[in-house]
C-alpha cells in the first residue's frame, strides 16, 4: 500500500501533471459529447424523416429495393408462393449474361437466391427438380413452360410458376 | 401499438424480471432507486441468462416454444429466488431519494442525462420506422432465426444452405425469442430490440461505473457513446456485432472493477458477460482471450489470486457454447475460422499481415466513425500507466486488450483472404469488430480518468474480498 507521505517531491510533480491531464482529458470528453450531440440529433431526426412516410409493406420491401430487386416481383413471390410449399428460384447461367441480357447487376444476381429465402419461409427452397414453384427472375423459362402454370410475369424477364403435379 | 410492438414489450419485461432476480439474489438492493439504476444491467443480464441457455438447449433438440422460453426464464428466476433467500436478501424498504436542492455540477450532470434519454428516445422513434438495413440479418441471421421458429428447433437443411454454419447461436435464439412473442417473423420491428439492448448497455454500464466514480464522469462519455456517428449509423441493425461489442464491454468493465475491488460479485458479472460475448460471435472468443491476456498481465505475479480465478470463469464462461460447437463438429459443418491456425496458410499470406495492421489501425482511429473517444482513454491509460496505484491494472487491461485485440483483428484478416483489405461494411466486418476497443476506451476511461484526478481514492488497498460487495458500496458522490 503506497501513502500519500510517501509522495516525494518528483512525486508530487506527476501527481500534478496526471492530474492536470486527467483534468484536460475530462473537459475534451465533455466538450466533445457537447460539439457532436447536434451532428446525432440531426441524423436521427432525419432518418426519422426519411422512414417515416414508408408504408409497413415499403419498410418490409426496402431490403429487396435496396439489392435492386423488383418490387412487384417482390409482392407477387410473397402472395403467391404458400408458407407450405417450396421454391426454387432460378436465374441466368452467369452474372455477365444477367448483365447483358436482363440488366441484372451483380450484386442482384448474387443476393437473390438468399434473399428470397429469407423473404419467403417457412416455404423451402429445394432443388429445381422437386420444387413446387419456380421463381424466375432473368432465366429461360423454355424448359418449365409445358409444365409449368405461370401465375407471374413481367417484361423483364421475371416469373412465378406452379409446377405442375407436384 | 402493433401486436410485434407488444410482444417486444412483454419479452424484455420478461427478460428485465429475470434479471432483476439474477441481481437481487447476488447482490440485493438497498433502495428503489438503485432498482431503477439498475434495470439496464437487469435487461441484460435478462437476455443473456435466457439466451444463453436456449443457445445450450438448441443442440440437444429443444426448441423455442413458448413454454421452452417461459420454463427457461422460469429456472432462471426460482435459482435466483432461491439463492437470494438463502442469502438472507430482503426487498428494498427506502425509496432512497433525498429532497435537496441539486449542485451545479449534480445539474450538469442532469443535464447530460436528460440529452442522453431525449436522444434515446429519439432513437426509439427511428427504430420503430426503420427498414430492415444489414446484409448480415437476412444473410443468414434472421433465416436462422426464422428456421429455429418455423422448424422448431435447430434444421440441419436450412443451416448447410446457408454462410457462416459455425457462428454461434445467441443472435438466432434471441431474434426467434422475439418472434415467439410477436407472433410472426416481422423482420423490422427487430431495431426495437436492438434499440432496447444499447439502451439497457448505457444504462448498465452507468450504474456498474457509478460504483466507481461519480457522474459527472460517468456520463460525458455514455453521452459520447450514444453520439458516436457509427454506433448511430449500426446500433439497430439486425446484426450480432453490437451486441457483441456491448457484452464484451461490460464483461471488461466488471473484470476491471474487479481487478480493482476484488469484489466477488464483479468476477460473477465478468462470467455472465463473457459467457454471452463468447455466445454471440465467433470474435467473441478472441475478445475474450484478449481481455483475459490483457487481465493477466495487469498481474503477472499474481498466479493464484488473479490467474486462476480469471482463467477460471471466463473456461467456466465457454460451457453454455460446448453443446453447440459438437453439434456442428459432428455434423462437419465448415467454418471459416478453421485454417487461421494453419502455419501454411498463414506463410503463403504473409504479403497481407502489413496491409492488414495498417488497415486496422486506420479503422480503430477513424475520427468519422468513432470521434475521440479511444485517444482520449489511451491517453489516460498511458498516464495512469506511470502511477503505482490500482488503477494501473485498468490502464494495463485497456492497453494489453487493445494491442491484442488489434494483433488479432490483423490476424483475422491475414489469414481469411475472402475478407478484403479495404474499408467497406458489407466486405470485411474488421470496421464492425474495432467498435468492439472503442466501446472498451469510453466505458474504461472514466475510471481511468478519475484516478488521474483522485489518485488517494485508488491508493488504498483493495477491500478484503469476503467481507465486499457493491451491495456495501453506494454510487461514489
Amino acid at each position: 500500500m503506497v501513502s500519500d507521505n510517501s509522495i516525494g517531491a518528483d512525486g508530487g510533480r506527476a501527481e500534478r501533471l496526471r492530474r492536470a491531464v486527467g483534468l484536460g482529458l475530462a473537459i475534451v470528453a465533455i466538450l466533445s459529447a457537447a460539439a457532436r450531440a447536434p451532428g446525432a440529433f440531426d441524423y436521427v431526426l432525419g432518418q426519422h424523416r426519411e422512414a417515416a412516410g414508408r408504408t409497413a409493406a415499403d419498410r418490409t420491401l426496402a431490403t429487396g429495393n435496396i439489392l435492386g430487386i423488383d418490387r412487384a416481383y417482390q409482392s407477387a413471390a410473397l402472395s403467391l408462393v404458400p408458407p407450405t410449399a417450396t421454391f426454387a428460384v432460378l436465374v441466368s447461367s452467369s452474372p455477365a449474361v444477367a448483365e447483358r441480357d436482363y440488366g441484372i447487376n451483380s450484386l442482384t444476381y448474387v443476393a437473390l437466391p438468399r434473399y428470397l429465402l429469407f423473404l419467403l419461409m417457412p416455404a423451402r427452397e429445394v432443388p429445381a427438380r422437386t420444387a413446387q414453384y419456380v421463381l424466375c427472375y432473368g432465366c429461360n423459362t423454355d424448359p418449365w413452360d409445358g409444365r409449368t402454370d405461370w401465375l407471374y410475369s413481367d417484361l423483364h424477364g421475371h416469373a412465378i410458376g406452379r409446377v405442375n403435379g407436384r | 401499438m402493433s401486436r410485434s410492438v407488444e410482444g417486444l414489450l412483454v419479452v424484455n419485461a420478461l427478460f428485465g424480471v429475470t434479471g432483476f432476480a439474477v441481481l437481487w439474489a447476488v447482490r440485493g438492493f438497498r433502495t428503489w432507486v438503485e432498482v431503477v439504476e439498475f434495470a439496464g444491467l437487469a435487461v441484460m443480464t435478462g437476455i443473456a441468462c435466457v439466451c444463453l441457455g436456449a443457445n445450450a438447449l438448441l443442440p440437444l433438440g429443444f426448441g423455442l416454444s413458448l413454454p421452452v422460453v417461459l420454463g427457461m426464464a422460469a429456472a432462471v428466476l426460482a435459482t435466483a429466488v432461491t439463492v437470494g433467500v438463502r442469502q438472507r436478501r430482503r426487498l428494498p424498504t427506502r425509496l432512497g431519494i433525498v429532497w435537496r436542492r441539486p449542485s451545479p455540477g449534480e445539474a450538469a450532470v442532469a443535464g447530460f442525462i436528460g440529452v442522453v434519454v431525449a436522444f434515446l428516445l429519439l432513437d426509439l422513434r427511428l427504430a420503430r420506422v426503420l427498414p430492415l438495413g444489414s446484409y448480415d440479418g437476412w444473410w443468414f441471421w434472421i433465416p436462422k432465426a426464422k428456421g429455429i421458429y418455423y422448424y422448431g428447433g435447430l434444421d440441419e437443411q436450412l443451416l448447410r444452405s446457408l454462410p457462416e454454419q459455425a457462428a454461434p447461436l445467441f443472435i438466432p435464439s434471441l431474434q426467434a425469442i422475439d418472434f415467439r412473442f410477436m407472433g410472426s417473423t416481422q423482420a423490422v420491428p427487430l431495431a426495437l430490440q436492438y434499440w432496447a439492448l444499447f439502451a439497457a448497455f448505457v444504462f448498465a454500464a452507468a450504474a456498474i461505473l457509478r460504483r466507481f466514480v461519480p457522474a459527472w464522469l460517468v456520463w460525458p462519455f455514455l453521452a459520447l457513446v450514444a453520439f458516436t456517428p457509427e454506433i448511430d449509423y449500426r446500433v439497430t441493425m439486425a446484426q450480432a456485432d453490437w451486441p457483441l461489442d456491448m457484452y464484451f464491454v461490460l464483461a471488461a468493465v466488471c473484470l476491471a472493477g474487479w481487478l480493482v475491488r476484488r469484489d466477488r460479485i464483479l468476477l460473477l458479472g465478468f462470467g455472465f458477460m463473457i459467457a454471452a460475448t463468447i455466445a454471440l460471435k465467433r470474435e467473441g472468443t478472441l475478445l475474450a482471450i484478449c481481455l483475459v491476456a490483457a487481465a493477466l498481465l495487469a498481474h503477472p505475479r499474481a498466479v493464484r489470486a488473479v490467474w486462476v480465478p480469471v482463467c477460471g470463469v471466463a473456461a467456466l464462461a465457454y460451457a453454455p457454447t460446448v453443446p453447440w460447437v459438437i453439434w456442428w463438429t459432428t455434423r462437419r459443418f465448415t467454418s471459416d475460422a478453421a485454417s487461421g491456425v494453419s502455419p501454411s496458410v498463414l506463410r503463403s499470406h504473409t504479403h497481407r499481415v502489413g496491409p492488414a495492421f495498417h488497415l486496422v489501425i486506420r479503422l480503430m482511429f477513424d475520427y468519422a466513425h468513432w470521434f475521440v473517444t479511444l485517444p482520449i482513454a489511451l491517453i489516460a491509460a498511458l498516464a495512469v500507466l506511470g502511477s503505482r496505484d490500482r488503477a494501473r491494472a485498468v490502464a494495463i487491461l485497456l492497453l494489453g486488450t487493445t494491442v491484442f485485440a488489434t494483433l488479432g483483428f490483423t490476424w483475422i484478416l491475414w489469414q481469411y483472404t475472402g475478407v478484403p483489405l479495404d474499408t467497406k461494411q458489407s466486405s470485411t466486418p474488421i470496421p464492425r469488430a474495432v467498435g468492439a476497443i472503442v466501446l472498451l476506451g469510453a466505458v474504461l476511461a472514466p475510471l481511468l480518468i478519475d484516478a488521474l484526478l483522485r489518485p488517494g481514492r485508488w491508493r488504498a488497498a483493495p477491500p478484503a474480498e469476503t467481507t465486499t460487495s457493491p451491495h456495501e458500496i453506494p454510487a461514489v458522490r
